[in-house]
């Protein structure tokens, strides 16, 4: 094996005619980094679990056409009544703000001193059962709420993981402005905008069809029977447009919303590959360009080494290794500028997801490095010393 | 030392066939200090390079101490010429961006050695050539008879038993030529080393010991 310090001293006495190289590099370890922390943010995000079954759930999205909340609620009831006499309709629910849509409501949360920002969610007493959302503590609102003193609220697994990470959550109260929430149940985690996104802090709130202050639903995730197709869908909406006098209507079966849910996030990231790996072929092509122009600069020095003792192999070796090294210099800068804008963004990525991503990137880098180097390292392994020793 | 054998040398492309040896036959002893002249063209550096193991016959037998070497592959001929040959060059083939001390040490990194070790042989050659206030030094700071001092302190190194020297006053005016020439005259009569020098100054040649004329690939007495 060639020796390091040997190559060491030879970059760095030719560091200015090497600077253009670690330049590239660097650039392509920035460049590669944005695009393999996306994907593989993607990847981990889609390897986790969902948090709730879509399939066989159909999504009647509400538009109330800016009624009063009493002729809303009124109408909502109709709807329901109307819902209840289908056989293929295995249970529904009434929603606000439900998975696959990108609408957020912000809330934050006060506790002991603590303002945690959270996602707002409205579901009635079916919503769990609708979702087969799996809870981890307590229980999912029931009727039995009613009556409480407080207003009930239920939290997913992250949300108490910030506030009581050690200690059980349910009966704790939180603040949100003067109001007083109890956590009466914490569900598993639930990812809101679908198989492509991280879990974010969620927090439910109760629709109370029997309280007229409570929220109307814009959403009814209806819940039918498995192989309920679209004659059905038809035969519903039909008989909904009778009854709904004031609110205009459309179906979308949560399988679809999540179709385009991916689509979004798909055609984002094809669009955007495709710009990283043109920029990161452009400079590994001039990578390319730049070490053969080198070997071609180097014929005296690398014929002396054959002439002194060196076999092809080592030439090869060697030139290889010095690509390699110029590639860690690229990627000690590079890893500097991403280290801190880790530690100076705290929630710019998950630990987990970012060092995955850095190692890839360190990998990809040197794979890019070392592929660009094997032919020029070849062509200086086949220079015959008899060629070069003689002239210069 | 060297021993040649009905040495011929072809170049052959699609059209062209370039005779540049023609039944060489050559026996170097050891200790010898041998001149190679002849006009340009003639087939001198071939002949170094063929005895230096850069090249190989077209046809022929060489010999270095008594080993058959046309049937050698890279690594066995590149360890010969690490341990047996050092070379010297017309145009000192320094590697402009290492310092004095680590061109020197070149060979030797070709051989399990330390650093320590590498650079104890280097100075100690340095000092043989006279450089020793020199090994931080990089080629582009030295006089052309300090870089071929250089080259001759690289192609020491590594104690080897023979020296071939391509022209190597060629680059150098008559005062340092004489300089460069003392010290070849010196290795080969205090460490006993087999020197062959491809020259075209006859002054130089009538110093060795022989002279082999070379014309158009041949040998001529």
């Amino acid at each position: 094996m060639m020796n390091f310090r040997h190559l060491f001293k030879l970059i760095w006495n030719r560091r200015k005619m090497n600077l253009l190289m670690i330049i590239e590099i660097f650039i392509s370890f920035i460049v590669l980094f944005i695009l393999v922390q996306s994907l593989v943010k993607f990847a981990f995000y889609y390897s986790e679990q969902l948090g709730f079954n879509y399939k066989n759930v159909w999504n009647l999205e509400i538009n109330t056409n800016n009624v009063s909340d009493e002729i809303g609620r009124q109408e909502m009831e109709l709807i329901k009544n109307e819902l209840r006499s289908f056989p293929e309709i295995v249970n529904f629910s009434e929603a606000f703000n439900i998975p696959y849509t990108s609408l957020s409501i912000t809330t934050n949360i006060d506790y002991n001193g603590k303002t945690i920002s959270n996602n707002l969610l409205l579901a009635d007493d079916n919503y769990a059962d609708v979702l087969e959302i799996e809870l981890v503590e307590g229980r999912w609102f029931n009727e039995a709420d009613n009556a409480s003193a407080h207003e009930p609220v239920i939290i997913n697994k992250k949300f108490k993981e910030a506030l009581f990470p050690d200690v059980s959550a349910i009966g704790k109260t939180l603040q949100q402005k003067e109001n007083i929430r109890e956590i009466i149940g914490v569900i598993d985690q639930i990812k809101k905008r679908g198989e492509l996104n991280d879990y974010g802090k969620i927090l439910f709130k109760r629709i109370n069809p029997h309280n007229p202050k409570s929220w109307l639903g814009e959403n009814l995730l209806i819940k039918v029977k498995v192989g309920t197709g679209i004659e059905f869908e038809e035969k519903l909406m039909r008989r909904l447009s009778l009854v709904s006098k004031n609110f205009s209507l459309e179906m979308i079966s949560m399988e679809d919303m999540r179709e385009r849910a991916f689509t979004k996030y798909t055609s984002v990231a094809y669009i955007f590959g495709f710009v990283c790996i043109f920029l990161v072929v452009n400079v590994a092509l001039g990578l390319f360009g730049v070490l053969w122009y080198n070997i071609n600069f180097r014929r005296s020095e690398i014929g002396l080494r054959r002439t002194v003792g060196s076999t092809a192999p080592k030439i090869y070796q060697q030139i290889i290794g010095e690509t390699l090294i110029l590639s860690t210099f690229s990627i000690i800068i590079g890893s500097f500028f991403v280290l801190n804008l880790k530690i100076l963004i705290t929630n710019f990525l998950r630990t987990d997801i970012f060092y995955t991503s850095y190692f890839v990137t360190v990998f990809i880098i040197y794979l890019i490095t070392a592929i660009c180097a094997f032919y020029p390292s070849k062509l200086a392994a086949e220079i015959e010393p008899a060629e070069t020793m003689h002239y210069e | 030392m060297i021993k040649l054998n009905v040495v011929d040398k072809v170049y052959r492309t699609d059209t062209i066939e370039t005779t540049a040896l023609k039944n060489i036959n050559l026996q170097v002893e050891k200790g010898e200090f041998l001149s190679i002249m002849g006009p340009s063209g003639c087939g001198k550096s071939t002949l170094l390079n063929i005895m230096g193991l850069l090249d190989k016959p077209s046809s022929g037998k060489v010999k270095i101490e008594e080993l058959e070497v046309g049937t050698f592959g890279d690594r066995k001929l590149a360890k010969i010429r690490n341990r047996k040959i050092g070379f010297v060059f017309q145009s000192f083939h320094l590697i402009n961006d290492l310092s004095v001390l680590d061109n020197v040490e070149i060979p030797l990194l070709y051989r399990r050695l330390s650093g320590k070790e590498r650079k104890g042989r280097a100075l100690e050659v340095l000092e043989k050539v006279g450089l020793s206030a020199r090994v931080k030094h990089f080629p582009r700071q030295l006089s052309g008879g300090q870089c071929q001092r250089v080259a001759i302190a690289r192609a020491i190194v590594g104690n080897p038993e023979i020296i071939l020297a391509d022209e190597p006053t060629g680059n150098l005016d008559s005062v340092m030529g004489a300089e460069i020439m003392d010290i070849l005259m010196k290795l080969n009569k205090e460490a006993n080393t087999t020197i062959v020098m491809v020259t075209h100054d006859i002054h130089l040649a009538e110093q060795t010991q022989r002279i082999i004329r070379l014309f158009d690939g041949s040998q001529v007495m």
